[in-house]
């Protein structure tokens, strides 16, 4: 079986699918075996069908012939029987019949010789018995019934058909067995055939099965080539998707982007337009309509020198040129908002070219935040004053150029030490406290002093106002240069020493005068009172033996006494006013006039007065000097008036520009104007003394009240007509004497 | 009954007190004066110290006219030493004197002066003063001395 192997191992080295080729000819030829074998097969089959039909129609021909016969034999009976005619109506059909029958038969065992013979045999006997049949029906016919039956009766006709019959029988049989045979033969063939027929069918099923099984293979192979290609075509597929799917993605994304970007347009905080070749407005972004303060509608399609400012207007062709020519443009202009007020610009132009038209495309800024923060930068900057940024930590971080004019330091060198280094040793202690106090609150720092070291090292006197910022850990602070002011300070305080010893000096003078003045209350009245005194008991006691000029002499000099005594007295009143610190009250001046007349009373007494008061005002004053004021006024009007019957003596209030002012009127002697600033000086009079009696203190006295409570006072009168004294309480006058709104100086 | 003394007049100026004697003699005011010429003099004299250590205390003045310039003992010492004891804190004290300061006015009231009268320098205003106060201290007051003498053991 070696070359079976070799025929096996061939085919084993075949390719798959030439395998398969291989099997399915395998196949191919066993089926076309089979069904050759098969063919073969059922032709046999048919054959045999064949001769079983052949032999049955021979015997289906013999028992016709014999069922013919059978009727010929009827017929004829019938006929002799009963003479009918009609009994022999089919009598030639069935003799044709036969004969054809026998035709039939002889044609159907032609192929058997014996077979043949028999049905030769087998015609001749039938010939002869139709001979008889005739005979008889010929016999009846002519000769009548016992003709025939006698005929008949020989058995002749009998023994013919049961020939026949045997004969019939024979064939039959004979055909039987020749069709056993034939079948038998057939059978074998067969047998052979379908021996073959199975063991190829076998080899069939085997090479099917093998066929199957490199089928299988084949598929195994295909299914993996094919899942192998599948698995490509999955990854081409997927490959396929994947790209799609990122194809998709990037649209997406170009689309976000764009979605973005316009989003990103409209809420700009920067406003965008975009300009036509002609200059129109096409297109702007919500932060430039916010910027003009106008609607979409009314600024796209606008020239856009519309909206610039009126001011910028004419500088518009220009830049538009230059745009043009350059293809960007960058510059500062203003904008007019709708309000009117002008929008500080930033512009970024630029031309560009875009689906073959070109257009311009700009950024609009609204810089005014900027400028206002450049103000504020610049403000810093060039502050006279020393404004700077310190941290906690205790380094500058920010200085503004001042440092440097005056200190003479940079700012890298005065950021790079902690500051501390660069103050006073004297005040670094200060400084710790007063910049920790900062760092530790949130409330400023006012008027801090400390001394700065120069370049040179001179020393700056720095006045600081600070407020911390904790959130940042920083202090912002501003410093004046002080060292002028200080030393200002200094001398003030300098003049201020030497002032306060000087007061000092002052005020141990005027202690001293105030001992002096006391005593001499005392030393100078004690005295005067003496001379009186002992005058006056002269006089009491001598003044039988005086003669008349003895007294009048002693009278001088009591007056003498009497009057240095009231001298004495208006001088130590005067010098008190001046010492006396202002018991200040609210006093109605009307009740003092009317203390000052009842301390005048007794002086007054029998004359005839007439006396005006009017309303006077609540002022704030020393009562006890005001009552002096009014006592001295007053009882100078009563003196100056004794020679009028009756004086006229008014007090009352007049309203002027600067306030109210009290005035004392008499209808005296009054005085001449040439005089009025004598008036009020010491020991200054104005009458003779024989005619007046007084001190000439009086007036100073008043004066010197009336300026210690800030007023002003002052006269006017006519020489024989009378005087009119004014003073204010309080207020200041300058030197201007006020007009009045109601009265004149002197009635 | 020794004679009541009715007033002890301290005052060192001699003519100041030569004219207050005369203003007092001339008004008819009771003769029993006794002088100090100083504050020393003064308390030692209410105090029967000194140089009157054996005078009698029950014999104390009805008033006191105290000048307050006074050598050795202020015035104003006097006054308080007079207020200060129990002895002499009722008699009426009238000072006298050539100041009207008013820090001598608010002291001498302060300290318990029963009034203030400044010396003029007018000798009848002088006279009339004088006479006034022996009315009124001597005459209408009724002196506390009577109660003293009578409430001391």
């Amino acid at each position: 079986m070696s070359w079976f192997e070799g025929l096996c191992g061939t085919v084993a080295a075949q390719h798959p699918s030439r395998q398969l080729l291989l099997a399915a000819l395998l196949v191919s030829a066993i089926l076309l075996t089979l069904g050759a074998l098969g063919r073969g097969l059922s032709r046999s089959k048919l054959e045999a069908e064949r001769w079983v039909i052949h032999t049955f129609q021979i015997k289906d021909q013999l028992m016709d012939l014999d069922a013919r016969m059978g009727e010929i034999e009827g017929d004829t009976r019938g006929y002799v029987l009963t003479g009918d005619p009609a009994f022999l109506k089919t009598f030639d059909q069935v003799q044709v019949r036969i004969a054809s029958q026998t035709a039939a038969l002889q044609r159907l065992t032609a192929d058997n010789p014996r077979q043949s013979d028999r049905v030769d045999a087998l015609a001749q006997l039938l010939t002869h018995r139709i001979e008889i049949a005739r005979r008889n029906v010929s016999l009846r016919r002519e000769q009548g019934m016992e003709a025939a039956l006698e005929f008949i009766a020989t058995g002749e006709g009998r023994r013919t058909m049961e020939a026949i019959q045997a004969a019939i029988e024979e064939l039959a049989a004979a055909e039987d067995d020749l069709l056993q045979d034939r079948l038998k033969a057939l059978q074998a063939r067969n047998g052979q055939v379908a021996a073959a027929f199975w063991s190829l069918l076998v080899l069939l099923g085997a090479s099917f099965l093998a066929g199957l099984y490199l089928f299988q293979r084949y598929l195994n192979i295909q299914r993996s080539t094919s899942a192998l290609r599948e698995a490509a075509q999955a990854q081409a597929l997927a490959q396929l998707e994947r790209c799609v799917a990122d194809r998709t993605e990037k649209l997406k994304q170009a689309s976000d982007q764009l979605r973005l970007v316009d989003f990103s347009v409209r809420n700009a905080s920067t406003g965008m337009v975009w300009l036509a070749e002609d200059g129109c407005i096409l297109r702007a972004n919500p932060a430039y309509y916010e910027m003009v303060g106008l609607a979409e509608a009314q600024v796209v399609g606008s020239s856009f020198p519309f909206v610039i400012s009126r001011n910028a207007r004419a500088a518009w062709p220009g830049y538009w040129q230059q745009l043009r020519q350059r293809k960007a443009m960058h510059f500062e202009a203003a904008l007019d908002h709708a309000s009117g007020r002008p929008v500080p610009v930033v512009f970024d132009l630029k031309m560009m070219e875009f689906d073959g038209r070109e257009y311009a495309f700009g950024f609009l800024r609204d810089v005014s935040e900027q400028k206002r923060l450049e103000e504020y930068h610049r403000f810093f900057e060039i502050s006279p004053d020393f404004m700077c940024i310190a941290g906690f930590d205790g380094y500058f971080k920010k200085l503004n150029s001042t440092w440097e004019k005056i200190l003479g330091f940079t700012p890298e060198e005065l950021k790079a030490r902690p500051f501390l280094e660069f103050i006073h040793p004297d005040d670094q202690a200060a400084t710790r406290d007063v910049a920790g106090q900062l760092s530790a609150q949130t409330h400023s720092l006012r008027d801090f002093r400390n001394r700065y070291r120069a370049k040179n090292g001179d020393y700056r006197w720095l006045q600081w106002s600070a407020i911390p910022v904790p959130e940042h850990q920083l202090i912002y602070a501003v410093a004046v240069d002080a060292t002028e002011a200080r030393r200002a300070e200094e001398e003030k305080a300098q003049l201020n020493r030497s002032l306060q010893e000087r007061n000092e000096e002052l005020r141990a003078s005027m202690e001293e005068l105030e001992a002096f003045t006391y005593s001499v209350s005392h030393d100078l009245r004690a005295p005067l009172r003496h001379v009186d005194g002992f005058s006056r008991i002269l006089e009491d006691e001598l003044s039988s033996q005086l003669p008349e000029e003895a007294r009048h002499y002693l009278e001088r000099i009591r007056d003498g006494a009497r009057q240095m005594g009231a001298l004495v007295d208006d001088l130590l009143n005067l010098s008190r006013i001046g010492r006396k610190p202002l018991d200040l009250q609210l006093t109605r001046l009307d009740s003092l006039v009317n203390d000052a007349l009842r301390e005048l009373a007794p002086a007054v007494s029998g004359r005839a007065i007439e006396w005006r008061v009017g309303d006077l005002p609540f002022v704030e004053c020393d009562p006890a000097l005001m009552r002096q004021v009014f006592t001295n006024l007053l009882s100078n009007a009563a003196k100056y008036s004794r020679p009028r019957n009756p004086a006229l003596i008014e007090v009352g209030m007049l309203s002027s520009e600067s306030g109210p002012v009290v005035f004392v009127r008499d209808n005296g002697v009054g005085f001449s104007m040439k005089y009025a600033d004598k008036l009020f000086g010491i020991f200054q009079r104005l009458h003779r003394q024989e005619d007046f009696e007084g001190t000439g203190v009086g007036l100073a006295t008043v004066q010197r009240i009336i300026k210690r409570h800030g007023g002003r006072v002052w006269a006017q009168a006519e020489l024989d007509r009378g005087a009119t004294f004014f003073f204010t309480v309080g207020g200041s006058l300058g030197d201007e004497i006020p007009s009045f709104t109601a009265g004149g100086a002197h009635a | 009954m020794p004679d009541p003394l009715e007033i002890l007049l301290v005052e060192d100026d001699p003519a100041d007190l030569e004219l207050t004697l005369h203003a007092l003699q001339n008004e008819n005011i009771a003769n029993r004066i006794h002088v100090a010429r100083d504050g020393e003099e003064a308390l030692d004299f209410l105090f029967c110290r000194g140089k009157y250590a054996d005078r009698s205390n029950e014999l104390l003045p009805s008033l006191v006219l105290l000048d307050l310039k006074l050598p050795k003992v202020d015035g104003m010492e006097v006054l308080r030493a007079i207020r200060a004891h129990s002895a002499t804190r009722m008699i009426p004290v009238v000072i006298l004197t050539s100041s009207r300061e008013e820090r001598d006015l608010i002291t001498g009231y302060a300290e318990g002066a029963n009034t203030f009268i400044q010396k003029p320098v007018d000798f009848d205003r002088f006279r009339q003063t004088v006479r006034q106060l022996g009315l009124y201290w001597l005459v209408a007051v009724l002196p506390p001395r009577q109660s003293l003498a009578e409430t001391q053991p």
